[in-house]
């Protein structure tokens, strides 16, 4: 799967949407400030300044999806393309609201900052949520529940020193020269985010070239083992993009209340300042 | 034997992996967003306030940073009154709309309909240390004028110049100054090209031409040296002798001495001048209290009003910060009792001006006025009462009168109040009113109702009463006073225009009113006396009415805006009928001899030469500006 079909969004009529608004908010920021100087906290400024909190409220809502989606945009896929298009206009808005300059003193920066880390690290989610999932189907045969990964890894591992208990001493010295280790554990890599097959061919080359220097008799065996052993760095694929797709929210969620924290603040300055 | 493959679930295993909830990532973030929120609070409770600043102020403002108070009024804002602490601490209310309103129109009204515009939306802070504060965006001056340089409107003072042309419409009392005989004498003189001859008159001053003055640039060795003229014999009756000027033991520095004097025959003739001669301004101004009374009356009552405008904003020049707790009492109790004395007058005049209005008060003076004086007197308070009757009857003109109805009105009213005086000589208190209100009609100008003066002196109160509150608050809630104000300039401009006018009042001292008016030959020939007087004056440079027209030496034709010759002279290689062409044939001092907007966007605007607004004109009037 090409990177480029997997920023296609979902629902095009969405993507247009947002264009536009953007597009619109830019314009009318352009227009008026022909007419007036820009302010954050004055005029079409403020009015920004009170869109961009209000959005950002309302994408705080989204962990709380399950509870409001009977009540607002029926089902988690609205609200996940919600959460993502409103988001984008947000980041706009708050540019709008700055008036396109950079910010000043430590407050300001720090929403400046965590607005566009968590816009961006949200559109980063979303890529992830497209891409890998596609990634895992399109380039690995096996298919596992993250969460059974090590069992299996378990039960490969013993099926492969039960293969090699009853073998030459040239094939264990080369499992346990070789395999021994790497099957012990789950082996995370993020070169698997670009490539789930990355590096296979070097690590079965091994048990290519070893497969000329056993006993005829043993050549079974041999494919036996590389046929596990490409399972296990299935399962290592496995489990670092689907680690990726669960954890990439580490990035996102705690900036994301770091900033509604600093909003309240912000709010609060200009209410009473 | 080929591997076989396991289907089915796997065998139950202890080695799950069991990933974060979402949830758990959610509640880390509010819970650290929480915590930031505290950790601001405590540092704003314990004085820290850095964290919560929208960013570093200017330079000049950095020692009050920490203070946010200093600026900011706690749910209000940035307050204006804040920032006239400091920045206005006299409150003379020059920074505010309503100034740059009448200093851009002139008109009073106007100034009070402008509102209040908040000195941060344009001076915007927490923009870093080096950030311009008063370099704004030029899309204010859009707002209410034009958004283009080419839209530019022709120079005011030229477009209310004279027909054929440019000409100031005001007189500058230097009529007679010719550039074009200058051009040649300083060329015949000097032997150079008439380009470089205006620099043998206009010298660089820093980087504009210093403004000309007789001693410096005329009266130099060469050219117009008044010493060796004298006046002519005057008849002594006429004019007074410097003893008999010192006898009066008037104020005033004067520089005559008595063997500048020959004295024959009755007649006086001073045999050397001086520019600005001052026992010849003397006699002058006492010849036209003779000859015009009203007139001369009117001026000096006019000089007294401004005198007394500008000693009561000097005894206010002190910075509210500077005064301790009491005074600032003391003030708040001044300010609303003259508030209240200024609604009281205002409510006096809303009844008292209406058509057909209640005239009782003026009635019960006039019948008393009536029943204690005989014959004349008593016929002469009759007479008020009609024309005040008469006045009730007539149609209030809306809006302020021009200046020629003004004088005649305000000489009727002088009138009146002269009847007054008379009725009750010995009157004190109503001599004190009749004074006060003869201050109060002076004090009028062309163009400005009596009812706009009362609400802008009320406008003007009503917004130092509201200073006053503002620092009694502050210095409760523990705000230290302003450390420095930007008071000096201020108190020297008006130190500087007080003693200015006080010099021109004392060159019109106070004579008795003439017992009775002048007849047709008595007046000629003092004004006969007059003419000879200032015939040295008038037959040099000046008009011939001296006495009537004050000479404002170097006045600034572009009021309203900023103008520097010397990047200008450098520009055109120091051609300086570039811009000014037609001075070689001018012949008047009043002809303006400079091109209009369109040769300034020869070069400016259209890609060129900057054109912002800022370049040229300044928003807020400097108390030395205007």
């Amino acid at each position: 799967m090409s990177s480029g079909i997997a920023l296609a969004p979902k629902v095009p009529r969405n993507l247009k949407a947002t264009a536009i608004v953007s597009v619109a908010l830019v314009a009318a920021c352009a227009v008026s400030s022909l007419f007036f100087p820009w302010h954050a906290n004055r005029g079409p400024g403020l009015v920004f300044g009170f869109l961009a909190a209000f959005l950002f409220a309302f994408e705080m809502l989204y962990p709380w999806r399950r509870r409001l989606a009977s009540r607002f945009l029926n089902t988690a896929r609205n609200w996940l393309q919600a959460h993502v298009y409103l988001g984008v206009i947000t980041l706009v808005s708050v540019f709008i609201h700055a008036g396109f300059r950079w910010p000043t003193g430590a407050l300001g920066w720090s929403l400046m900052m965590l607005s566009v880390w968590t816009t961006l690290t949200g559109l980063l989610g979303v890529w992830l949520q497209k891409w890998i999932p596609s990634a895992l189907a399109d380039g690995l045969t096996v298919e596992v529940l993250y969460e059974r990964i090590p069992a299996i890894l378990d039960k490969l591992r013993t099926e492969a020193e039960t293969l090699v208990e009853n073998s030459s001493d040239r094939l264990k010295r080369f499992y346990d020269r070789e395999a021994r280790q790497s099957m012990g554990s789950v082996s995370g890599s993020w070169g698997y985010l670009f490539n789930v097959a990355a590096g296979r061919e070097r690590a079965l080359e091994k048990f290519r070239r070893m497969s000329q220097f056993v006993d005829p008799s043993e050549q079974d065996r041999v494919e036996d083992l590389m046929t596990i052993y490409t399972e296990k760095l299935e399962l290592d694929a496995q489990y670092s993009l689907q680690s990726i797709l669960r954890r990439w929210q580490v990035l996102h969620v705690p900036a994301a209340g770091l900033l509604i924290g600093l909003l309240v603040v912000h709010i609060a300055v200009w209410i009473v300042y | 034997m080929p591997r076989l493959p396991h289907w089915g679930t796997p065998d139950r295993t202890k080695h799950y992996v069991i990933p974060r909830r979402t949830g758990f990532y959610v509640t880390v973030g509010l819970f650290v967003g929480g915590l930031l929120v505290a950790l601001l609070l405590l540092f704003h409770k314990i004085g820290v306030n850095e964290p919560l600043s929208a960013g570093p102020v200017t330079s000049a403002h950095a020692p009050i940073e920490a203070q946010c108070q200093q600026c900011h009024s706690l749910g209000g804002g940035v307050s204006n009154l804040r920032c006239q602490r400091c920045h206005d601490p006299s409150g003379a209310s020059t920074l505010s709309t309503g100034a740059h309103a009448l200093y851009v129109s002139g008109n009073v009204e106007r100034a009070l309909e402008a509102g209040e515009l908040a000195c941060a939306a344009c001076h915007v802070e927490h923009r870093g240390r080096d950030h311009p504060l008063g370099t704004i965006d030029e899309a204010y001056c859009g707002g209410c004028h034009f958004r283009s340089f080419d839209a530019h409107p022709e120079f005011q003072v030229l477009r209310t110049s004279g027909p054929e042309g440019r000409r100031a419409p005001e007189v500058t009392g230097l009529a007679r100054f010719s550039h074009a005989g200058h051009f040649d004498a300083v060329k015949k003189k000097r032997n150079i090209e008439r380009e470089a001859s205006c620099f043998e008159c206009h010298e660089y001053d820093g980087s504009d031409f210093a403004p000309l003055s007789f001693e410096r640039t005329c009266g130099t060795e060469s050219c117009h040296v008044l010493g060796n003229d004298a006046t002519e014999p005057l008849p002594l009756d006429a004019v007074m002798s410097p003893s008999a000027i010192r006898a009066l033991a008037v104020a005033g520095d004067w520089s005559f001495r008595d063997e500048e004097f020959t004295i024959e025959l009755g007649a006086i003739s001073k045999t050397r001048l001086r520019h600005e001669d001052d026992w010849i301004s003397f006699n002058a101004a006492r010849i036209h209290s003779r000859l015009d009374p009203a007139h001369y009356v009117r001026s000096r009552e006019e000089l007294v009003a401004e005198l007394r405008q500008l000693r009561r904003q000097q005894s206010l020049a002190t910075p509210l910060a500077g005064l301790d707790e009491g005074r600032l009492r003391a003030r708040q109790i001044a300010l609303e009792a003259e508030l209240k004395a200024i609604d009281a007058r205002l409510a006096a005049q809303e009844t008292a001006i209406a058509p057909g209005s209640d005239l009782s008060l003026v009635n019960v003076i006039n019948e008393a006025l009536a029943a204690v004086a005989e014959g004349d007197t008593r016929a002469e308070a009759q007479d008020i009462r009609a024309h005040l009757n008469q006045r009730a009857s007539a149609n209030v003109p809306e809006g302020a009168l021009s200046g020629e109805e003004l004088e005649a009105r305000r000489d009727e009213i002088h009138g009146l109040l002269d009847s007054l005086t008379e009725a009750a000589p010995d009157d004190a208190a109503l001599g004190n009113d009749v004074d006060a209100l003869r201050t109060r009609v002076s004090s009028l100008v062309p163009g400005f109702s009596s009812r706009g003066l009362l609400e802008s002196s009320r406008a003007q109160r009503l917004s130092e009463l509201e200073r006053v509150r503002d620092e009694i608050s502050l210095r409760a809630e523990g705000v230290p006073p302003a450390a420095n104000t930007l008071l000096l300039g201020q108190q020297r401009s008006l130190k500087r225009r007080a003693e200015g006018t006080l010099a021109r009042l004392t060159k019109l001292p106070e004579w008795p009113t003439p017992a009775a008016p002048l007849d047709d030959d008595a007046r000629q020939e003092l004004q006969g006396v007059l003419d000879a007087l200032t015939a040295t004056c008038s037959n040099a440079c000046h008009v011939p009415l001296l006495a009537k027209v004050s000479v404002e030496a170097a006045a600034r034709k572009l009021r309203r805006s900023t103008f520097v010759h010397s990047p200008h002279v450098l520009q055109t290689d120091g051609d300086c009928l570039r811009c000014h062409p037609s001075i070689v044939e001018s012949k008047m001092a009043e002809e303006l001899n400079f091109e209009g907007i369109a040769s300034c966007m020869e070069c400016h605007g259209a890609g060129g030469i900057g054109d912002a607004c800022q370049s040229c004109h300044f928003y807020h009037p400097s108390s030395g500006k205007w």
